[in-house]
């Protein structure tokens, strides 16, 4: 009896091994080449394995237990697991630990702000004429440049069944002709968009979209703001859209929408051809861009003043202040006497 | 009675009668179609939020009962059979009550609406004898009514009789009486039936008589109220005559062109999908055909975008990717992690495939398609490669590493193996990943070597292995190079 006892006492697991990590240790940061290294009491190690994010990143045979890892440079919270086979692989044993996220006060705001001014003066605009306030904080304007640097424009058409009599054909035309304004540098593309947004479409030196779109129908709903939001970009860009105004099937909302466009880089302008668009209008006033109305037969119109309208302004550059601060961060200019600013980025979203 | 007559006489309200006059003829059109054609057609995001709207806002009767309809058939195109039957459940049990209430204020004008639609909901449950005494009953006092008749077919196709699908469809269009719309939808509902029984000349001849009649002047008004709307939504339980109209145009081009191409005629096939697509730009059933027709990946990425879990398009791309695969995909949509799955299945990468579709269905759980496909990279027993591994050996240890056995893991810690490789990167001392025989090998870190070694020449690699990388890659443990 007593040695049945003792058979079955022994047949039953044996308890877990202790893993314990000693780098990284829970909430540390994880970034660039570091040191993986566990403890355990497990006997007859046969080997740790250590995996970041679910992935094999590399095996100690012996202890110390240690590999080093490179985390790279990514802000995202890292899972580490160590997993150590004892017993001819028999037995294995883990310990995880989450690195910690690196944090907006732990980010290096390297971004620089762009604002572009539309002014009147009678003389050049220099640093020393505008004075620059963000959240109500005094900055340094690093520079004040006469010329704009190369941009990308993205053009969003709305290919709706409201485009139809004409409008798609026009709002194409339109483009084609005025697609000279571009200058040497710049680049663009065409987001072509009924309620689904289709994939931007780079415009090739010489290319015409009446030509390429030819066989495109005004067809479908309209998804304006999904569609003005899928240009969200940090490189300096110049949206314009031209739309009949309706959103019957956005899935983002006014707000959620304003907010990824609202980047320091991105000034957006539309041309409508129906109804007012509150949303489009909060957008073009954020970001510094301006509104036309239009008819089929003056769209070119309108986007050629749009276009000169952007080549002639003036780009006022400063790095934030408030690097610390998330979230929507107001711009706020003071000319100098003699300098009138008639439409300025009303400020940008930080995150 | 319930005829599309007293619905004009009795209306205060022009839009409610209508929206019901068109509730039976209009369920027919999708029902038909499924079986029959293996319609690929896709439940999109927008019908789905239209319904759930439409459920929110609307508490009548017929409001209530196409959404629930209508989502269930939604949730079907997409294989999220679970989900439909929820919604076909609460369907039932709207129908349930209804006629409860109808007959507890006997109004059995009300009850007969109500008995077939509990009729339709049985038989998209696949309860044949319920569905079917159901239909007997709601005839026995509307059996005058095009519309019971409709229903009558309707329910038969689903439960896959189609001689008698056929019949009920008959006697519909001998009904309908002179409004074309009316006329379009019962001729529609017989083509459908008619394909279903074998009689696929007859059926031809009708669709092209429904689309025809539909471009016609007569619904010149109309298809300026569908355009002032912006309607675009193609659902079976169409409310209104717009929806009845854009639902119908929609599915008798679909059927027809299907006729044509099954028989050889792409030309016309072509057409009538282009024509599908110049209404509606994402029809995931005409964009899966001009893909299939195409052999065209750029149209396949379209139709993966529209419906990315149906089979038939699967099955297609699957046919297609063993012709042509593409190099890479392009996995920023539900659609492109779809296909680049299906590509890394094709290349024999089930870890790699597994990943992405573990992750899809974590973002749809209760989609059929995507369990289907789980089961498929499900690998075999892993087996030790030969001490000079080819690439297959290699792929089948990646794919089922997990089901090493402890022997077999102190097995492969133990063994060395040598391969031919080739480095990426440029020439040098230090290298951190490869190929071999086309599987991709990483090393723990960055590795130098004693002299420097070329990337575009092979190399014969000793080394152990250790398990699987970041991007499923090999991961070694290098022990010497040499040419």
């Amino acid at each position: 009896m007593r040695r049945l006892l003792l058979l079955l006492l022994l047949a039953l697991p044996l308890s877990a091994a202790n893993v314990t990590f000693v780098a990284p240790l829970p909430g540390a940061q994880a970034i660039g080449p570091q040191a993986l290294e566990v403890t355990t009491d497990a006997a007859n190690v046969d080997r740790v394995e250590f995996y970041i994010d679910g992935a094999l990143a590399g095996v100690a045979r012996k202890a110390p237990y240690r590999i080093a890892a490179d985390f790279g440079t990514s802000p995202l919270p890292r899972e580490v697991v160590a997993k150590v086979w004892s017993n001819g692989f028999r037995n294995s044993d883990t310990a995880r630990v989450v690195t910690a996220a690196l944090t907006a006060g732990e980010n290096l705001n390297v971004d620089l702000v762009e604002v572009p001014l539309r002014v009147r003066a009678s003389r050049p605009v220099k640093a020393s004429d505008l004075r620059l306030r963000e959240n109500g904080k005094e900055q340094a304007i690093r520079d004040v440049r006469a010329e704009r640097p190369a941009a990308h424009f993205v053009f969003i058409v709305d290919r709706s069944l409201s485009m139809r009599d004409g409008r798609l054909t026009a709002a194409l035309a339109a483009i084609d002709a005025e697609l000279g304004q571009l200058r040497p540098g710049d680049t663009s593309s065409v987001i072509l968009f009924n309620h689904v947004v289709a994939r931007p479409r780079r415009i090739a030196r010489g290319e015409r979209l009446g030509r390429l779109f030819a066989e495109v129908s005004p067809s479908g709903g309209t998804s304006l703001r999904d569609a003005v939001a899928s240009i969200a970009s940090h490189e300096r860009t110049y949206a314009i859209v031209i739309t009949d105004g309706g959103d019957r099937n956005s899935l983002l909302n006014d707000e959620s929408a304003l907010r990824r466009i609202s980047s320091t880089k991105t000034i957006l302008s539309a041309i409508t051809l129906g109804d007012a668009s509150p949303f489009l209008e909060k957008a073009a006033s954020n970001t510094g861009g301006t509104i036309a109305d239009a008819s089929a037969g003056t769209i070119r119109v309108e986007l050629a003043r749009i276009l000169q309208d952007i080549n002639s302004r003036y780009l006022v550059v400063y790095q934030s202040s408030n690097a610390a601060a998330q979230g929507w961060r107001t711009i706020a200019i003071a000319p100098a006497k003699g300098v009138t600013v008639t439409a300025a980025r009303k400020g940008y979203w930080a995150e | 009675m319930m005829g599309r007559g007293n619905d004009r006489t009795d209306r205060t309200d022009r839009t409610k009668p209508r929206a019901a006059a068109w509730m039976a003829g209009a369920t027919a059109i999708l029902l038909f179609g499924q079986p029959a054609f293996a319609q690929t057609r896709i439940a999109s995001d927008f019908e789905i939020a239209k319904m759930e709207r439409q459920l929110a806002s609307s508490r009548d009767f017929l409001a209530q009962l196409s959404g629930r309809l209508n989502l269930g058939d939604l949730r079907v195109t997409r294989n999220e059979r679970a989900l439909a039957r929820a919604e076909y459940t609460k369907a039932l049990d709207l129908a349930a009550k209804e006629r409860l209430a109808a007959r507890a204020a006997s109004d059995l004008t009300r009850y007969s609406t109500a008995t077939m639609y509990a009729a339709l909901a049985q038989a998209k449950l696949g309860r044949d004898a319920e569905s079917f005494a159901l239909l007997e009953e709601a005839a026995r006092y509307t059996a005058g009514s095009a519309k019971t008749w409709n229903v009558y077919a309707s329910a038969m196709t689903v439960l896959g009789h189609p001689r008698k699908a056929v019949s009920a469809a008959r006697n519909a269009v001998l009904l309908a009486g002179d409004n074309p719309l009316d006329v379009a939808v019962y001729q529609h509902a017989l083509a459908t039936s008619l394909i279903d029984a074998g009689e696929r000349a007859e059926a031809e001849r009708l669709l092209v008589r429904v689309t025809a009649s539909l471009r016609s002047k007569s619904f010149d008004a109309l298809r300026e109220s569908v355009a002032r709307q912006e309607s675009f939504e193609i659902l079976s339980s169409a409310r209104g005559d717009e929806a009845a109209y854009l639902a119908l145009l929609n599915r008798a081009q679909l059927r027809l062109a299907r006729l044509y191409e099954e028989r050889g005629a792409t030309a016309e096939a072509r057409a009538q999908y282009e024509a599908v697509l110049r209404d509606r730009s994402d029809d995931a059933t005409a964009l899966a055909a001009l893909a299939r027709l195409d052999a065209d990946d750029e149209r396949y990425a379209e139709a993966f975008d529209a419906n990315p879990f149906s089979l038939t398009l699967i099955r297609d791309y699957q046919r297609h990717l063993g012709r042509s695969a593409p190099e890479s995909v392009d996995a920023s949509t539900t659609g492109g992690k779809m296909r680049r799955a299906l590509v890394q299945m094709q290349r024999g990468e089930l870890r790699a495939a597994r990943t992405t579709l573990e992750a899809l269905a974590k973002e749809f759980p209760a989609n059929d398609t995507l369990r289907v496909l789980l089961q498929e990279t499900t690998a075999e027993a892993a087996v030790l490669p030969s001490p000079t591994p080819t690439g297959a050996e290699l792929r089948r240890l990646l794919n089922a590493f997990e089901t090493l056995t402890p022997e077999q893991r102190a097995t492969l810690d133990a063994a060395l193996y040598t391969s031919t490789i080739l480095f990426d990167g440029e020439e040098g001392v230090i290298f951190e990943s490869g190929t071999i025989d086309g599987v991709p090998f990483r090393f723990a870190e960055p590795t130098q070597f004693s002299s420097p070694w070329p990337t575009q020449t092979p190399l014969r690699l000793t080394y152990r292995i250790l398990g699987v990388g970041r991007g499923d890659a090999l991961l070694v443990e290098p022990l010497g190079v040499a040419r």
